[in-house]
Parts: structure tokens; sequence; C-alpha cells
């Protein structure tokens, strides 16, 4: 066990430090440039992270239903990432301040109470409603989350095969639960950043995009791992190949989403939906837009079509870098053009990302560390490991 | 297909097992021993044995993905001609290039011609259709379907000759082997 966690140990240790560094910035940058900025790339780098966290929660609700042989390895990185909400939960305190509130969201101003549709859209669009939502999904996606990993403990601790029973009865329905909520997460921190816009396409799109990031990630770490019992041995082509597909499943499906979204406002063409993706080709926004289907589809979905790529550690962890920066462009396509008419990102988003990143692999890494990090007592695991 | 020089008037060797671990180690064993001309003939796919038996990388894949592409640009470029240049028609003020509207039904002719290429290639590479093959006149094969599985050495082999493979197979400790004939 002591290789692979001496590297996390290692690795957690870099993370603390680009948090202190990024979340230093970030702080400098309030008080140097503007709060309101500030904020508002603060918040793009927490819902990045975000996205990795749900991610997380997604997956491990996913592996506990099927129980796929493709997730053991990597189940593990699953729940303590979905372990990370209650921090993010924290970590969302400056953005719900009443200056956060103010800094972001369109909605709150005072201007908003003239507006038809805003007060239309009134009864959902309140932040007292806001803050109770915020208060249930956190509990929702914790108590999820943490009754899974116990089991997972217990059943680490005790050998107990029933507690895998115990996992599925608890995680199917917690997939509906998390759709639901996942949804209207989404609604609340980032569709009412354009709050005359509306699409019912949007929690499906983030969903995906949030699974199909953490998948990458984890993917990404463990290949990196791969010679460190007790990964050791353990990483075989049938693994690499299952976890290719998937990647490449994630990339059509978050496509699939997005483009039906594009053509159904495209077709429809009405002011309020279509506004979304005016703003999004004003410009140079524009070239962002085609680099996203061109470097955040085509690219990985032609790369990933190929079973070579999915046989060599070295190639998939390749691909995978170009996935993660591309949904972090992704993330920042949909939150920027809300506040900027260019797309040139400002020093503070880099920040926000490397400190809000550093702190949340912290804690991600932190709890891959309080257990063994693969399953006990898991027949299917020491078939491979044991050489069939 | 073309006969072997030296037997003509036999396809091959065929070796019986009795599990799908037997006859993925008598097909290492016959890779190594230089063999390049066999079958395995299983009645369910056996995980690994294309592995073991040293197949190179399949070409299906090409030809679907050479077909899906073919399909891509012939969806695109049809409607492009028709609605963007031969009958251009003004819908509710769009553009007469309006690819998103393209892009669905040129998502379906993609798969349609994949769908087709993977089908024809399967069909061309395996020299089917076929309604005998001299494997058929082993009687033991009848069990080919059920429970029972065979490697079959080839004429066409460069290394054949009927001795040396039916020796080579009873050494891997078969149920039976038997001579393969044209006929």
């Amino acid at each position: 066990m002591e290789q692979a966690k001496a590297k996390i140990q290692q690795a957690r240790t870099m993370a603390i430090g680009a948090g202190v560094v990024g979340l230093g910035a970030l702080i400098a940058g309030s008080f140097m440039v503007s709060k309101e900025h500030a904020i508002q790339s603060y918040h793009y780098g927490l819902i990045f992270w975000l996205f990795l966290a749900l991610g997380g929660l997604g997956l491990t609700l996913l592996h506990h239903t099927v129980k796929g042989k493709w997730g053991l390895p990597l189940i593990r990185m699953f729940e303590s990432s979905a372990m990370t909400l209650p921090l993010v939960a924290l970590l969302f305190i400056p953005i719900l301040l009443p200056e956060g509130m103010h800094a972001l969201f369109e909605w709150t101003h005072e201007e908003a109470k003239s507006d038809r549709i805003l007060q239309g859209k009134a009864y959902w669009l309140n932040t007292t409603g806001f803050y109770v939502r915020f208060v249930i999904y956190f509990v929702i996606w914790t108590f999820w989350a943490y009754m899974l990993w116990k089991w997972s403990t217990e059943q680490d601790k005790t050998g107990n095969p029933a507690f895998a029973q115990k996992r599925v009865n608890f995680a199917a329905p917690g997939i509906v639960v998390f759709m639901l909520s996942a949804t209207l997460a989404m609604t609340d921190w980032l569709m009412s950043l354009q709050p005359h816009w509306f699409s019912t396409m949007y929690g499906v799109i983030m969903a995906v995009s949030q699974v199909y990031v953490m998948m990458g990630l984890a993917v990404w770490l463990i290949l990196g791992w791969r010679d460190q019992a007790p990964y050791k041995g353990l990483i075989n082509p049938s693994y690499t190949r299952d976890w290719g597909n998937l990647l490449f499943t994630f990339t059509v499906f978050w496509t699939y989403v997005s483009f039906s979204q594009m053509l159904i406002q495209y077709a429809g063409n009405l002011p309020e939906e279509i506004s979304y993706y005016v703003q999004r080709n004003k410009g140079s926004w524009n070239v962002v837009s085609t680099a996203i289907a061109v470097l955040g589809f085509f690219a990985p979905f032609l790369i990933l079509l190929s079973p070579r790529v999915k046989r060599l550690p070295n190639l998939l962890r390749s691909t995978i870098v170009l996935i993660f920066v591309m949904r972090a462009v992704h993330v920042y396509w949909e939150i920027k053009p809300v506040f900027s008419e260019s797309p040139t990102p400002h020093w503070m988003d880099f920040a926000a990302l490397v400190g809000v990143g550093g702190i949340w692999l912290a804690v991600f890494f932190t709890n891959l560390l309080k257990r063994p990090l693969l399953p006990q007592h898991e027949p299917r695991l020491q078939e491979v490991a044991h050489g069939h | 297909m073309a006969h072997g020089p030296i037997e003509p008037q036999y396809h091959g060797v065929m070796a019986e097992f009795e599990t799908p671990e037997q006859v993925m180690e008598a097909a290492e064993k016959t890779r190594s021993a230089g063999y390049k001309q066999f079958d395995c003939y299983s009645p369910f796919p056996i995980h690994g044995l294309s592995d073991a038996m040293g197949v190179e990388e399949a070409k299906v894949p090409w030809a679907v993905f050479i077909g899906g592409f073919i399909g891509a640009l012939s969806g695109m470029a049809l409607q492009i001609y028709v609605n963007s240049y031969d009958y251009p028609m003004n819908v509710g003020g769009r553009d007469d290039l309006s690819w998103p509207y393209f892009i669905p039904v040129a998502f379906e002719v993609t798969i349609l011609f994949a769908a087709f290429s993977a089908l024809l290639s399967m069909l061309g590479l395996n020299g089917l259709p076929r309604p005998h093959h001299p494997v058929f006149n082993v009687p033991e094969f009848a069990r080919a379907s059920t429970d029972r599985f065979f490697l079959c050495i080839e004429a066409q082999d460069p290394k054949f000759d009927l001795q040396g493979a039916s020796d080579f197979l009873k050494s891997l400790n078969p149920l039976s082997v038997s001579p393969v004939s044209n006929d």
C-alpha cells in the first residue's frame, strides 16, 4: 500500500501550496483589481471544481448501482471526490454573501423588480429560496455520499458482502435524486447567471460534463500511479479499454445533448432563447465556440475511436489532459460571456482555478488516504491481481 | 480458395478440445511452433483467443471508419447542394446554408454507411456467403456449436505437412485429431 500513498501525500503537499498561492493571489486581486471581478473569477474556479465533486458523486452512484468491474480500481477515488462536497459548500460562502450575489446574479439587482420577465420568475429566483435550496442540495448530496462511503468502509473492515446489496439499494434511487437535484442546482448557480434565458437540456449537459471530467481525472491519476503498489500489476488493457470507452461515451453524450440544445434554440429562433448563442458567437467568442467543437468534441472523439490509444496508458493520459483543459474552457464559455465581451481570461480566473483546485485536491487526497486505495474483500479484484 | 501445393486433397488437420482454456493454450503453442494459417472454432466467443492466435489488427474497424466518413461527407454534401445551391429557399429568414439543420441527417447517413460497410466488409473478408466448408467433413465438428473447441491447422500453411501437423497436434493432448478432407 505504501508506494502510491507516498505519491498521494507528495501530491497533497503540492496541492496545498497551489491552493494557498492561488487563493492568496485572488484575495490580493480583490483589493487591487476589484471585488466584483474577483468574485466572478472565484465563481468560475469554484464551479469547475464543483463539477469534479458532483461528478465523483454521480460516478459513485453509478458504480454502486451497476457494480461494473471497470469501476473497482477507481471507486475509492469517486467516493473520496463525492466526500469533498461539504468542503465545496463551505467554499460557496463568499458567493452567498450579499456582495457576491450582487456581483453574479442580475436577478438580485434592484432593476429586476421592474423587469416583467424576471418578476414572473421571482417565485424561483429570489434570495431566500436560493439559500434554502442551497442547503437542501448539499444535505442531500452529502447524505448520499456519506452513506455509500460508510458502507464501503465497513465492508473493507468486516468483509461482510451484505453491504454491497445495501449500497445498490441506496445508490439506485440516488441516481434519480442526483439528476433532479443537480439539474435544479445548475439552474440556480449557472443558468440563472443569464436569467432571461432558459433551457431544459441544461441540467443534463452539466451532469454529463461533471461525470466526464471526474472520470478523466481518476483515470489520469491511476494511470500515473500504475507502477506503484497497490495498483501495480492490476492495471491491464482490459481496464484501460473500458475507461477509454467510457470517456468516449461521455464525449459523445455531452456533444449530443449540447448540440440538441443548440439545434432546438436555433430552430426556434426566439429572442430570449437564442440570445445565449448570439452572445457566445459575437466577436472573438466565436473562436472559443469553434475551439470547443473542434478540440472538445472532434479531437477526443477521433483519438478515442482508436483501440490503440486505449491500450497505451501514456497516450490515454495525454488525451485526458486535452479533455480536462477543454472541460475548463467549456465551463469558462458557459460563465464568462455573461460578464465580458472579450474571451481573454483575466489572471484572476487562473488564480481562482488553481487556488480552489489546490484546496479541493488537498481534501480529495486526504479522503483518499483515509482508507485502503482498493476495495478489500473484492473477489473480482483479487482474481485480476493474481494474474488470471 | 487456393489449395496448398503439398497436400491438395486436404484442407488441414483438426484437433478437438474439451475446454476453452485448452484450445487457448493450444493456439499459443501452435503459433509458437511457427504455424500461421490456422483457425479456432468455439461455440462462444473466447476472450483473449485472438491474441493467443496472434491475429493481426482487425480490418473491419477501418472499413467502418472509412464508410462512416464517406457517409458524413455525402450526407452533408447532398443537403448543401440541394438546399443551398440547386434550390435555395428562404425559411424564416435563415441562411441558405443553415448547417445545424443538416447535422442530424448527415449523422444518420454516417450510421447507415458505417453499418453497410461493417456488414459488407465482414462478409467479404470472411469469404462469405459460403454454403459449405471442409471442416464440416469431420463428424466430431458437429459439436463445435454446443460444447467442444477445435483448432485446425490449414494445408495452405507453408510449414504444413499432414504427418508433421498431426503429430504436433497430438502432442497438445487433444480429445482427437482428424485430417480434414476437401471432398
